[in-house]
């Protein structure tokens, strides 16, 4: 296996610095070189990466200031059903409150249709940030009923 | 009278209803899956309320989910349109325990009309002519079937006892085909309803499809009004319906009407409905079904008559009283009607949906157009194809016709294929033109085949 030349990586750093070219790939005898353009300079990015890329296997360079899960990790959590939405049964302490850590399967509301009421379960594994709904509040189908942080590892 | 009206349905009767609620001051929900947000009755209802995905099955047929929207807006009524749920007890049923008004018919005549052995036996009874056939479910084990079959005699149809939409039917020349007919229909019915039972009766050969309109009061008060021939079918479904018949004089118009008024009397009906007849070349009838909803073609007695059947049939359900008599009914138009559907004719009528990318609709003198299409609307692939009806409505028949070919050729639709240049066809049709329409027209004259 070849050991990377920094050199030529700087190479092409300076060859795409000031275009507009947003990715670049290159490939030879089994090398593979990417490069993606993030929202810092990509010379600077590269810099910062130079001591993770000298043990990394893959030697390819993620130029990228955030790591795509960051946006992801907060996420909602729908209704499946149409009706009342409330945090609790009638005269029982709420399921869960802002800040409760969940897993899939956990009751974390009801939802009262036909005098019924049914269960909201939880089809993430985090912590609600926040109940988008209020108490008694209708909903309808697909619609978002709670602000959650999802943990990764699943 | 109904503050709020939930409409559980989608595309042209959806807005058609909400118009109806519009000009009767009620205030109107909408429902609409996933697939539909883009809908235009969402947009024109007062409030709308998404109730599941895409599947027609988990939306507009998920009887939880909407009477849990017709519950969170406090509608007090229910229109289900047709299709869907329209002829659907349970749901009648169901709306009636959570004190929201069905609007349609009982329960109980929505179960007995779509048991259509039943309804047959109910006729019958009420001395409403029947076509001869086997009064029931016939088994392939029965040893005197063939015997039974002679007496009705050849050639006869089978047909699936929960049947519709040509599924299951199947048409027997001679004794020698009976059996292997009979097998394949019950195969057939079992997979399409889920009901393998199958029954016999004579084949009327080129019948016409004549049905009457019932309007009928809490009351008891019960008026018919003048007879719609769909004849022009394909594979069973209506092409064209038009009103009133080139085959029925006055006379025979009172008779048909008489006898479609004894039926829904006889079964406690009221509300809206339609009762469906064959009639043959020598000017006998035999009664079919009754349909427990408003239909497609009201559109075409609305146009004979002036009267609004929508506004009626919410009139009714809230329960007012027929304010008009039979005498009060005239025929002021023929009117004929073109369904258009997101089809293309020439590959064997399979879906064109997509994207409407430019649309003109007709209009002018005589024409009324009922649709839910408008420029960049998606005809989504999930539903059914229907995507507008135009209806010409004139003095007499021959005016009608270049009325309706008019209206046609000004319709504009592109991106999508339609079932339009199929219906200028048939506008043009020699026999169509003499009004020789018979329930095989489209096999014999448009496709040169015999039946």
């Amino acid at each position: 296996m070849e050991i990377v030349d920094f050199d030529k990586i700087k190479k092409f750093i300076n060859l795409i610095k000031d275009t507009d070219i947003e990715e670049l790939v290159w490939e030879k005898d089994g090398v593979k070189i990417a490069f993606k353009r993030g929202e810092k300079k990509i010379e600077e990015e590269a810099e910062k990466q130079r001591q993770g890329a000298l043990d990394s296997e893959e030697k390819i360079i993620e130029a990228k200031r955030e790591k795509p899960e960051e946006k992801k990790r907060l996420q909602t959590i729908k209704s499946t059903l149409v009706g009342r939405f409330y945090t609790s049964l009638p005269d029982r302490p709420p399921l869960i409150i802002e800040g409760t850590h969940v897993v899939p399967g956990q009751k974390i509301g009801v939802i009262e249709t036909m005098k019924l009421f049914r269960d909201v379960v939880s089809d993430k594994k985090g912590k609600i940030v926040k109940i988008l709904v209020s108490d008694g509040e209708a909903v309808q189908y697909g619609q978002d009923l709670f602000l959650i942080d999802v943990e990764s590892g699943e | 009278m109904f503050k709020k009206v939930l409409i559980a349905n989608r595309g042209e009767i959806a807005i058609r209803i909400i118009r109806a609620c519009k000009e009767l001051g009620i205030k109107t929900v909408a429902v609409y899956s996933e697939g539909d947000k883009d809908s235009l009755h969402v947009q024109l209802a007062d409030e709308a309320v998404c109730i599941g995905p895409t599947s027609a099955q988990d939306s507009y047929l998920n009887i939880p989910n909407i009477i849990a929207a017709a519950e969170i807006t406090h509608s007090d009524a229910i229109h289900p349109g047709y299709g869907f749920l329209a002829e659907n007890a349970q749901f009648a049923e169901i709306c009636s325990l959570y004190n929201i008004t069905f609007i349609g018919p009982p329960k109980e005549a929505i179960s007995l009309a779509g048991d259509k052995v039943k309804a047959k036996e109910m006729a019958r009874k009420a001395n409403i002519p029947v076509i001869p056939g086997s009064e029931g479910p016939v088994s392939l084990d029965d040893p005197n079937l063939e015997k039974l079959v002679e007496r009705i005699g050849y050639p006869v149809i089978i047909k699936a006892r929960a049947g519709g939409g040509g599924k299951g039917m199947r048409l027997v020349l001679n004794e020698e085909n009976l059996r292997t007919a009979m097998a394949t229909a019950q195969a057939e019915a079992k997979a399409s309803f889920n009901n393998p039972e199958i029954y016999i009766e004579k084949y009327i050969e080129q019948p016409r499809h004549i049905e009457i309109q019932i309007v009928a009061d809490k009351k008891g008060n019960i008026v018919y009004f003048p007879e719609r021939e769909c004849s022009i079918q394909r594979r069973h479904q209506k092409l064209i319906e038009e009103s009133p018949s080139v085959a029925i004089n006055a006379q025979l118009r009172q008779r048909i009407g008489r006898a479609a008024v004894k039926f829904a009397s006889y079964i406690g009906y009221h509300n809206v409905g339609t009762v469906e007849f064959l009639l043959d070349s020598k000017g006998q009838f035999y009664f079919m079904e009754m349909n427990t909803r408003i239909q497609v073609e009201h559109t075409v007695t609305e146009c004979v008559t002036g009267h609004d059947l929508v506004k009626e049939q919410i009139l009714l359900a809230a329960g007012e009283k027929i304010n008009y008599t039979q005498n009060d009914i005239n025929i002021l138009h023929t009117a004929i009607e073109a369904r258009i559907n997101a089809e293309d004719a020439a590959r064997d009528f399979s879906p064109s949906p997509g994207m409407i990318k430019k649309v003109i609709l007709p209009s002018g003198p005589g024409i009324r157009v009922d649709t839910h299409i408008y420029q960049n609307y998606v005809v989504p692939p999930y539903y059914d194809s229907l995507i507008a009806k135009v209806i010409a409505f004139d003095l007499n028949r021959k005016n009608c016709i270049a009325k309706l070919r008019r209206a046609l050729s000004e319709f504009i639709i592109e991106g999508i294929k339609t079932t339009i240049p199929f219906h200028l066809k048939i506008l043009e049709d020699e026999y169509f033109l003499e009004g020789k329409t018979y329930t095989n027209f489209i096999q014999e004259r448009i496709y040169g085949k015999k039946a």
